[in-house]
């Protein structure tokens, strides 16, 4: 895992060189001539951030492995399973949060979140269906409900089809 | 996280619409559906809402619905109407004047004229703000001790350098003959922290909504050094206009609805007709009253040469002081 | 004084009222709950409601009451699932959220609620005795010490860098500080680092930030690690009880953050946000070098902390906005928008031209946080049972909140596949064992770093201000001190050991 740090640290040093290169070349030739009689320009934080996040970057890809303390601390990740973590899983779950957000707009809040609610789920390993599409059900409508209609916060519920058809 | 007071302002208004008008028959427009460029809160939701609740309990319109839709400071929005053109045919969005400026400078590639003008419906004016205590009691004063030194006077805003706090200092300097560019603007990141800097005397002078003004100054702890409309304002008849004093310049922050482009032009009359009846109504006055608007209508046409004038004047004013 | 405790008693204290204040503090709590409607949301949605009641008092009084709700249902938020919906809770979540996982829920959430009620109700008592003395201090400070005071917040960042994680900790707060700079600033014309992309024009949102940082991260460990779901000692987990060894040592903190909150809260250009940032760090520099290393795991007195001070803050909040007639957050400029339509203006007359409804609004802010105690409490362990719910269904339940939470009222896709990208790669850094509360603390901060400093910078044409303002020399002092003072003690100690 030492290297993923490494790894890191050398995809946050690239990342400040660009950002340094933006506010050291890119931004400095689009000042507006207004902005060149200000005390502190648009790109003067990003200056002088850009070149302590190079040289921190630098330090934590250079720097010699040290000890990590042991702790209790819960916030940390127990490396020690990592082997037998659920990676596949994990990324099922990522997949299905991106469907959803592309689904909420055609197919509509309600429908969407419902096929997302129950999808994870079954990743997770829920196998009583029918008990899962009645809390899904539930749990969505009354969320919408609240939102809809006490609140005033508009989602688009249905589908177009759907939509066009109840107007 | 950033409020700016105008908007909040605007924003407490009425989000239920658990009453809607029973008469459904008599409504001359079935339903509205009010597209807000901005989150749940702001002034453009506020303007929406308000003007959706008077429309609906006047008995107007059947029925109102609120989609918010944030993103790229409105230019998501305007993108999202202008590409489903067809089957928005039911909507209206609610914009102000940003729109102009935005687009002017870039930041999304459509402008006004891509969309259908329906009415500019409310407004506020402008006003340059000075603390209690401050030295200067008319514009003059001001402008005085602008051309002496110009890096001796700090105007703070509520809005980005070239946005429209800063432009409305800018055209008051310019229309006394000071030089326009040499104005030293201090931007705030909302309009309370902006009054609080005055009152403090970070800065020597504010640019700001009148409306936002009118409360601190009736309470006698600010001074409204000059208004930007063209006669006095009836909500605070102390505040002098930039007109009065013998600066040439006004300038109006209105709020406004388009429509979807090649909307038929039967549903777009329709849309201004009921909005030029809301002002009649009773339900509209309470709405105007509870937020502090001023009503400017400018209904199709003028709107268009409304919009058009605005943005001339803007575009030279920016042009001069280099921001295009 | 007396005169007007006593209106404020006979407003406050009629049986509508009572009522009004025990639906405003359910509703503020139960939506409170709910990621991405804040305080500030809640409040605009009640604002109708109240309005139709017409009495100014009541409606106050209600609002009140979803005021403080909102801000504990907030930190329920934070504790339970690590997902803060508003800034102000983000500091709760750093010792809360572990010691929910460390099957202690039930304590995090009274400790939240006693701290709570306690910096409130110390607000409340300071608001009444010295509002109109108080205005004065909230116009002392300028652009430079608001500067100066975003440089002491900064230092919480210390907290999280433990042995071999300097390093670490101060680059995540740098990259923070670099996504604060994605989009438009109130300080500069054109929008940086978009990449000719519109949808970052209006920057990252917090709401995406802190989910991203906070809550997907941790969703995301529970369904890789099914060890993890299992509560340890889960028949704790809605045990309330703090032993009065907690207590003794969550005391003192408690009674400084009440105060030092509520002066963090009067100053309109400061707020919660920094007045539980501010706490937190204080009060870590302030701890022992053995409670240290508790800061950022569980530590009582890290949760003791933001929690007092975001609620005194927010009572002092209510300083500027009715003395002055400014609001210095979101909130209270709503707040503002509700007094003016029920036809009451705030400022230095209010005192004098409507006291009863000033005296009304103080006494109604302490009766908000009774109440909600009193609720709450008896509902705590049941809260903290929500933990128990088996994973396979809380856990889709967790991630559709912290979805809705970014985008519930804006409707914004982009914002979600962004909140989804930088969630996936703070998993990453955390299995690298980079610490994620700095990029919060760096966002937040950062932005409001940079306006301050820009505008005294402009104003003064340079950095004359730390000279020509004696106050904001102080304060960078004094932030230099409590950056150094853990080392310095050690140092002392390390020569005392020496010596004998």
């Amino acid at each position: 895992m030492l290297n993923l740090e490494k790894i890191i640290a050398l995809i946050i040093l690239i990342i400040c060189i660009v950002y340094a290169y933006t506010s050291f070349v890119i931004m400095q030739a689009n000042l507006l001539p207004f902005e060149l009689n200000m005390t502190v320009l648009p790109n003067s934080l990003p200056k002088v951030i850009s070149i302590f996040g190079i040289v921190i970057s630098l330090f934590l890809i250079l720097k010699k492995d040290e000890d990590i303390e042991k702790d209790e601390d819960q916030s940390k990740i127990d490396l020690n399973n990592v082997l037998n973590f659920y990676y596949g899983k994990a990324l099922g779950i990522i997949f299905l949060m991106i469907l959803y957000t592309l689904c909420l707009r055609p197919v509509g809040f309600i429908l969407s979140s419902i096929l997302f609610l129950f999808f994870s789920s079954f990743i997770l390993g829920e196998r009583k269906f029918i008990k899962l599409i009645i809390i899904c059900f539930i749990g969505t409508t009354i969320i919408w409900l609240l939102l809809e209609k006490v609140l005033g916060i508009y989602m688009k519920p249905f589908p177009y089809l759907i939509q066009t058809l109840v107007s | 996280m950033f409020f700016n007071l105008r908007r909040i302002f605007l924003a407490s208004t009425l989000f239920f619409s658990l009453g809607i008008a029973s008469n459904v028959s008599a409504a001359e427009v079935d339903s509205i559906h009010f597209l807000i460029p901005g989150g749940a809160g702001g002034g453009w939701d506020g303007t929406a809402r308000g003007t959706g609740e008077a429309l609906t309990k006047a008995g107007l319109v059947g029925s109102a619905s609120y989609e918010n839709m944030s993103g790229g400071g409105g230019g998501k929005a305007i993108g999202y109407l202008i590409e489903n053109a067809s089957s928005n045919h039911g909507t209206l969005m609610v914009n102000s004047t940003p729109i102009v400026i935005r687009s002017l400078v870039g930041r999304f590639p459509h402008n006004f004229r891509d969309l259908t003008m329906i009415a500019g419906t409310i407004g506020d004016y402008a006003a340059i703000i000075a603390g209690k205590d401050s030295p200067y009691n008319n514009f003059a004063d001001l402008v005085a001790a602008y051309k002496a030194d110009p890096s001796s006077v700090s105007i703070g805003g509520g809005s980005v350098p070239g946005g429209m706090d800063h432009l409305v200092a800018a055209m008051a300097m310019e229309a006394a003959g000071a030089d326009p560019t040499k104005v030293k603007y201090i931007p705030f990141d909302a309009g309370g922290k902006l009054n609080a800097a005055i009152l403090a005397g970070e800065v020597s002078a504010g640019s700001t909504g009148f409306s936002e003004a009118v409360a601190l100054a009736k309470a006698g702890e600010m001074k409204i050094l000059a208004v930007t409309s063209s006669k006095r304002v009836p909500a605070f008849e102390d505040a002098p206009t930039l007109v009065e004093q013998g600066y040439d310049a006004t300038f109006v922050n209105w709020r406004g609805f388009f429509a979807a482009p090649g909307l038929p032009k039967d549903k777009a009359d329709a849309y201004r007709s009921v909005i030029a009846k809301m002002y009649d109504t009773s339900e509209w006055e309470e709405v105007r009253a509870r937020n502090g608007w001023v009503n400017i209508h400018n209904p199709g046409d003028e709107f268009v040469s409304f919009l058009e004038n605005q943005e001339d004047v803007i575009k030279s004013l920016m042009t001069k002081l280099g921001f295009l | 004084m007396l005169e007007g405790l006593y209106l404020g008693i006979t407003a406050a204290f009629t049986f509508f009222n009572l009522v009004m204040v025990v639906s405003g503090c359910i509703i503020g709590t139960v939506i409170g709950m709910l990621p991405g409607l804040g305080p500030m949301s809640i409040i605009a949605i009640m604002i109708p409601i109240a309005i139709s009641i017409g009495d100014p008092a009541s409606a106050l009084i209600l609002l009140a009451g979803v005021y403080y709700g909102a801000i504990f249902g907030g930190s329920t938020s934070s504790i339970l699932i690590n997902a803060p919906g508003v800034a102000g809770t983000v500091a709760t979540s750093f010792d809360g959220y572990p010691l929910a996982r460390a099957g202690k829920a039930g304590k995090a959430l009274t400790i939240a609620a006693i701290s709570s009620f306690i910096g409130g109700t110390f607000g409340a008592i300071l608001l009444f005795g010295f509002a109109p003395f108080l205005s004065k201090v909230a116009l002392s400070f300028h652009s430079s010490e608001y500067f100066a005071l975003m440089v002491l917040g900064l230092s919480a960042i210390a907290a999280f860098a433990g042995k071999g994680q300097v390093a670490k900790a101060l680059m995540m707060a740098i990259l923070g500080i670099m996504l604060a700079t994605v989009g438009e600033t109130a300080l500069f014309n054109a929008p940086r680092f978009t990449a000719g992309i519109m949808n970052f024009q209006s920057g990252v949102g917090f709401i995406t930030l802190a989910m991203a940082m906070f809550a997907l991260p941790e969703a995301i460990y529970l369904i890789l690690d099914p060890l993890r779901s299992k509560t340890k000692s889960g028949s704790k987990i809605n045990n309330l009880r703090i032993t009065l060894k907690e207590a003794k040592i969550i005391f003192p903190v408690i009674t400084r953050q009440s105060f030092q909150g509520f002066f963090i809260g009067v100053l309109p250009g400061a707020g919660a946000t920094i007045a539980s940032f501010l706490s937190y760090a204080v009060e870590r520099n302030l701890a022992s070098t053995e409670e240290q290393k508790e800061f950022g795991k569980g530590s009582i007195k890290g949760l003791a902390a933001p929690e007092t001070a975001n609620n005194a803050a927010c009572t002092g909040s209510f300083v500027p906005l009715l003395t002055l007639g400014i609001p210095g957050s979101g909130t209270t400029a709503i707040l503002l928008g509700a007094l003016i339509a029920l036809n009451v203006q705030p400022g230095p007359r209010l005192m004098v031209d409507n006291p009863e409804i000033f005296w009304g609004v103080i006494i109604s802010m302490y009766l908000g946080n009774i109440v909600l105690l009193i609720l709450n409490l008896p509902l705590i362990p049941y809260i903290a049972k929500l933990l128990t719910i088996p994973r396979n269904y809380l856990i889709p339940f967790i991630l559709f909140f912290t979805l809705m939470g970014s985008y519930i009222g804006q409707n914004n896709e982009t914002e979600l596949l962004l909140l989804i990208f930088l969630g996936f790669s703070a998993t990453i850094l955390k299995f690298a064992n980079y610490p994620l509360p700095p990029l919060l603390i760096g966002f937040i901060l950062g932005s409001m770093l940079e306006n301050n400093f820009a505008r005294a910078m402009n104003i003064y044409d340079g950095f004359g201000f730390i000279w020509e303002r004696p106050m904001t020399a102080i304060l960078l002092l004094l932030s230099v001190l409590l950056i150094f003072l853990p080392a310095i003690r050690s140092r002392l100690a390390l020569r005392r050991q020496k010596i004998h």
